[in-house]
């Protein structure tokens, strides 16, 4: 099954018809919750909730709010939700599915001041109660795609099946199965082929999703797109939204402190980077993946 | 007698003084939220786990460390070397299990 939602294709491929009816609904229910594009949804109330006053979250996204943050501490908030204006100031203003992104000015990078101070601007009161307290708007991005793939698997894992969900390059595996990560050039083609067995895989580039001499990974701790040198990660990790987290990761930082960072952090992972200088390094955990085979 | 007046005086301030303070402190700690004991042990664990990042400088609890961007080499997996190699110039054809950029 193919359908579109959340800004990106999504495939259901290897469970029952049934099952991949309720996939879809539930993707689907998600999306209406959580979207950054959807106006009056339970996000766009919180986005638009004055500061300093309490504000009630529904439990669904409370509950990627409370997954984001864990995940986003322990990239040392270089990947954070709290990017919703930063996301349009760069001109990310509408859904991709839409519309041609249109920004007239070139955008700056932010190789010169990669680690600002940061503060959470929001405080949780108590459970699904928050309150602002600096302007921000959320854009899970990422966190969210991540989290509804993530409980699917939760919720349909089945031990002898085999399946897979790719929410738009977001891959779970189910079981076992044939995974390919696609060549940052030359795009609609695998430079890479792999077994994974109940894992998850995540693709973040700059060659997708760009505008000018901008693209849509942004520093977390400037606010500005990353310029690393890296054109593209792929990460394998146990959950797709710990793939997503550590794949910007090496789109953000240099290399060498990307690495130590998710070393220290997310060590549970199996890395494939592609730099702007055509070098592919792969690293991280290799028994999360088997049969690799490298294109020529 | 002026010493005993004298002590009498520092105790009575005294007391009054954290008496004071303790009702400050605690009617604080009761504004944001109701008067709940549940809600109250919540407030605590939320902070313990979140909201711990909320200083004037940026610190960071894991394992006490000051973020200074400077990441400790080598100590948590057994990695190994990373394997480098000249990226391919072609690729396979792609099916529905294919992780590309966001699309």
């Amino acid at each position: 099954m193919i359908f579109r939602s959340m800004n990106s294709k999504i495939i259901l491929e290897g469970m029952k018809p049934e099952i991949q009816e309720q996939m879809k609904e539930e993707i689907l229910h998600f999306e209406q919750t959580a979207s950054r594009f959807i106006k009056g949804n339970a996000l766009d109330f919180v986005n638009s909730a004055s500061l300093h006053s309490p504000i009630f979250m529904e439990q669904e996204l409370f509950e990627l709010l409370k997954r984001s943050l864990r995940l986003a501490k322990l990239a040392h908030y270089y990947v954070h939700p709290f990017v919703g204006e930063e996301m349009k100031n760069a001109g990310y203003v509408s859904s991709f599915s839409e519309r041609e992104l249109i920004f007239e000015t070139p955008m700056s990078d932010s190789t010169n001041e990669r680690s600002l101070p940061f503060r959470l601007p929001v405080e949780l009161l108590t459970n699904q109660w928050i309150i602002k307290k600096q302007p921000f708007s959320f854009d899970f991005g990422g966190f969210g795609k991540g989290l509804i793939v993530d409980r699917l698997k939760e919720r349909f894992y089945k031990d002898e099946e085999n399946w897979l969900v790719n929410a738009g390059g977001d891959l779970l595996i189910n079981g076992t199965m044939t995974a390919g990560i696609e060549h940052p050039v030359h795009m609609g083609q695998d430079m890479i082929r792999l077994q994974l067995e109940n894992a998850a895989l995540a693709t973040s580039g700059k060659n997708y999703r760009k505008w000018n001499n901008g693209h849509h990974i942004l520093n977390g701790r400037t606010g500005k797109p990353a310029n690393n040198g890296v054109l593209q990660a792929s990460v394998i990790a146990k959950t797709v939204m710990e793939a997503e987290t550590a794949a910007k990761i090496f789109c953000i930082l240099p290399y060498k402190e990307a690495r130590a960072l998710l070393q220290k952090n997310f060590p549970g992972i199996a890395y494939f980077v592609y730099f702007e200088d055509h070098q592919l390094v792969t690293g991280g955990n290799p028994a999360l993946y088997k049969e690799m085979e490298v294109a020529r | 007698m002026n010493k005993k007046v004298k002590w009498s005086v520092i105790s009575v301030s005294t007391v009054t003084f954290f008496t004071f303070g303790g009702l400050v402190a605690r009617h604080q700690a009761g504004t944001n939220v109701q008067n709940d004991s549940t809600q109250d042990t919540n407030r605590h664990a939320y902070h313990d786990k979140f909201n711990d990042d909320q200083g004037d400088t940026f610190g960071f609890t894991d394992g006490g460390e000051q973020d200074d961007d400077s990441f400790d080499q080598g100590q948590s997996s057994d990695w190994g070397q990373d394997h480098f190699q000249q990226a391919p110039s072609g690729g396979f054809e792609q099916d529905h299990g294919s992780s590309g950029s966001s699309r």
